[in-house]
């Protein structure tokens, strides 16, 4: 339905919610980290009706939509519920009451755990994989390196994440590290860190140094915030240089027994480097020759993802005015507007201002407000500093 | 930090690597085994279980071998010794991918597929020998043959799945039985001697046959004779021999003593002195 030029939906199990949307709140979040895009869907329970046909159940399908008309932009998920829980009732005793659903996409609850083997470049075998979770596309470059893998009682997601994902190389990839993601439009992504970087922006935001001004092209304004984010940090391990792609520990002992090892013995060691500095990681590695094409590539694509939670040393917070557009693992072309002395307006700042990637994105239904907003954790994978530090002079100084 | 724990961090996989496992040995033959396996070094093809219980045979990871030997590692040091198709082995995973698979040297117990029971029995050495538990030890191999050693009398032996076995007895008689033929040759590859049990014959290849014993017996039908008798009859008729000429009988012209033949009575007597006879 649409509502003050927003279109709204929930459908459960088929059956569109005919409540008034302010009756109801909800968010459809994505990351480049998970193969489900997640959300989260509350609405009042008011004759208890709902719960009664057992909507609190676990796995229970649900859809959500949410768009903008007038843009022919429009977002569309399936969902299933991971969790219900109700609200306090509003009359003691009875069922009613609000309902909280943490919901994942559909794929989540249509998995299997099979046993199975494949000899198969990686993109044909995620495209078989990923054939009974539902998803609306998926976009999947050609991956070097044709290779046996087993699925030994595994589901969909832990084949894919664990097994097939860090074994992802493709001529492009720029040695970055794979990402399979579901976006929040149902969609499955299967991207190299290079390659997302290599998009246009699918949306532009305009940070303005005051909230409250009158804010130049969108007129909408933003939250932003520039703290270390909760997403990412906690797996951003502080011994990785990105830049440089190695570590900053290296453990140039084990090295150095590696290389003596065999020195010592006479034969052929196979002292694997996981980075380019020659940084071996596993001693099992030493003991199986290396010489099948297939298998460098896949090693070569293990020591990337090694930097999967690496490649995105800085990132923001920003909170605006819905973007449907803004989906993990696109660009979003950032503009910071700052104060010209010379002017009296606004120009762009040099460091804000510039492409990110949407690490994480949720769009979000306010019932209270009338509208949805987009938070989007975006971030890049170099920090930028002006190259005079002139600001830096400044905020010193002052 | 290493990478092993950059990886597990988010891992959806439950599964503690390394995994220990039992596999069924699908396949010992591994010079067309595909990588990461590499061809041709001791790996066997494993179903592991229960990961791996529907997944077909042919389509199974090839695991390598835990340690070259006990001896050490080195190439010219070592065995290649890799368990047989059909068998039990405890194989380790290190990997969530199982690109690093490796079988153990030793198998799992499992009660029904402890060999003594059954194997045991067999190992008689053609009567020679009785088994009492928990005596020999032996390895059963997989067809049929037993290398055996009992540890508590001394016997031991190779019992040859053919019935064929040599067999070394607690007070160092050996006993050995063969099938057909049993061939000795010398270093150079030339047969010496040949027992041949189908054409019941022994051909001995040789520029000189030397038999220094003081009983030679010769079984003739069925009787054991002696050298001696027959002869000393060819001898004895040779010397009495009347030839028959033109002008009658010949007697014994001379004395028999003076015939040359008559040089041949002191090999003859030389058998009789040290040939028993038994006739």
């Amino acid at each position: 339905m649409t509502y003050n030029d927003f279109e709204v939906g929930v459908v459960l199990n088929g059956a569109a919610f005919d409540g008034p949307p302010g009756g109801f709140q909800f968010s459809m979040v994505d990351s480049i980290h998970e193969l489900f895009p997640r959300g989260t869907l509350t609405f009042l329970d008011a004759s208890g009706y709902f719960k009664e046909g057992g909507i609190i159940v676990d796995g229970f399908p649900l859809s959500l939509t949410l768009g903008i008309p007038s843009k022919s932009a429009q977002l569309t998920c399936d969902y299933v519920s991971r969790k219900a829980t109700s609200g306090e009732a509003m009359t003691p005793g009875s069922t009613t009451g609000p309902v909280v659903f943490e919901l994942q996409h559909k794929g989540a609850a249509a998995q299997s755990a099979l046993q199975k083997a494949y000899q198969a470049t990686i993109d044909v075998i995620v495209k078989d994989v990923i054939e009974p979770l539902g998803f609306s596309g998926i976009d999947v470059v050609a991956l070097k390196g044709s290779g046996s893998w087993w699925r030994y009682g595994l589901t969909e997601e832990e084949f894919l994440i664990d097994v097939l994902r860090p074994n992802m190389w493709s001529a492009d990839c720029e040695d970055t590290p794979f990402y399979v993601f579901g976006d929040s439009a149902g969609k499955l992504h299967v991207r190299s860190f290079a390659d997302m970087f290599k998009q246009s922006p699918a949306a532009k935001i305009v940070l303005m140094p005051n909230p409250q001004s009158n804010v130049e092209g969108s007129g909408i304004t933003y939250a932003f915030d520039a703290q270390p984010f909760a997403e990412g940090l906690d797996t951003l391990y502080p011994s990785i240089r990105p830049d440089e792609r190695s570590y900053a520990e290296a453990d140039l002992s084990f090295t150095k027994l590696i290389d003596s090892t065999f020195k010592h013995v006479g034969g052929k060691g196979n002292a694997v480097p996981v980075v380019a500095k020659g940084t071996p990681t596993s001693m099992a590695y030493l003991r199986r020759a290396r010489n099948d094409d297939a298998e460098k590539i896949f090693l070569k694509a293990r020591t990337n993802d090694i930097f999967r939670y690496g490649m995105l040393p800085e990132r923001i917070l920003v909170t605006g005015l819905f973007q449907p557009t803004a989906l993990a693992g696109t660009i979003v072309e950032v503009d910071q507007r700052i104060p010209d002395t010379e002017s009296g307006s606004y120009k762009s700042g040099q460091h804000f201002t510039g492409n990110w990637l949407a690490e994480r994105v949720s769009h979000t239904w306010l019932p209270s407000k009338k509208y949805a907003v987009t938070q989007m954790l975006l971030g890049r994978k170099l920090v930028q500093y002006p190259s005079n530090l002139l600001l830096a002079d400044m905020a010193v100084k002052s | 930090m290493s990478a092993e724990k950059l990886h597990k961090k988010d891992r959806k996989i439950g599964l503690e690597f390394p995994l220990m496992r039992m596999a069924l040995v699908v396949s010992d033959d591994d010079s067309s085994a595909p990588a990461p396996a590499v061809a041709s070094h001791g790996n066997v093809q494993v179903q592991i279980l229960p990961e791996l219980a529907d997944v077909e045979e042919s389509k199974c990871p090839w695991a390598m071998p835990w340690s070259a030997s006990k001896s050490g590692t080195k190439q010219d040091v070592g065995e290649h010794n890799p368990p047989e198709k059909g068998s039990l082995v405890w194989v380790r995973v290190e990997d969530v991918y199982f690109r690093e698979v490796y079988y153990l040297d030793a198998a799992p117990f499992a009660t029904d597929f402890y060999p003594y029971k059954n194997m045991a029995p067999k190992i008689t050495v053609d009567g020679s020998y009785s088994p009492t538990y928990p005596q020999p030890r032996f390895k059963a191999l997989p067809d049929g043959s037993v290398v055996f050693w009992d540890t508590k009398n001394g016997d031991m032996g190779i019992q040859h799945k053919t019935g064929a076995y040599v067999y070394v007895d607690k007070t160092g008689q050996a006993t050995v039985q063969f099938l057909k033929k049993l061939t000795m040759k010398d270093k150079d590859g030339n047969t010496q001697l040949v027992f041949d049990s189908t054409g019941k014959k022994v051909t001995i290849i040789a520029d000189e046959i030397d038999l220094e014993a003081t009983t030679v017996k010769i079984k003739d039908g069925g009787d054991n004779v002696s050298l001696f008798t027959p002869l000393s009859k060819i001898l004895n008729k040779l010397l009495t021999h009347i030839h028959v000429a033109p002008t009658g009988p010949t007697q014994p012209a001379v004395d028999s003593s003076m015939s040359p033949l008559s040089s041949l009575q002191g090999d003859v007597n030389k058998i009789k002195s040290t040939v028993a006879t038994s006739d």
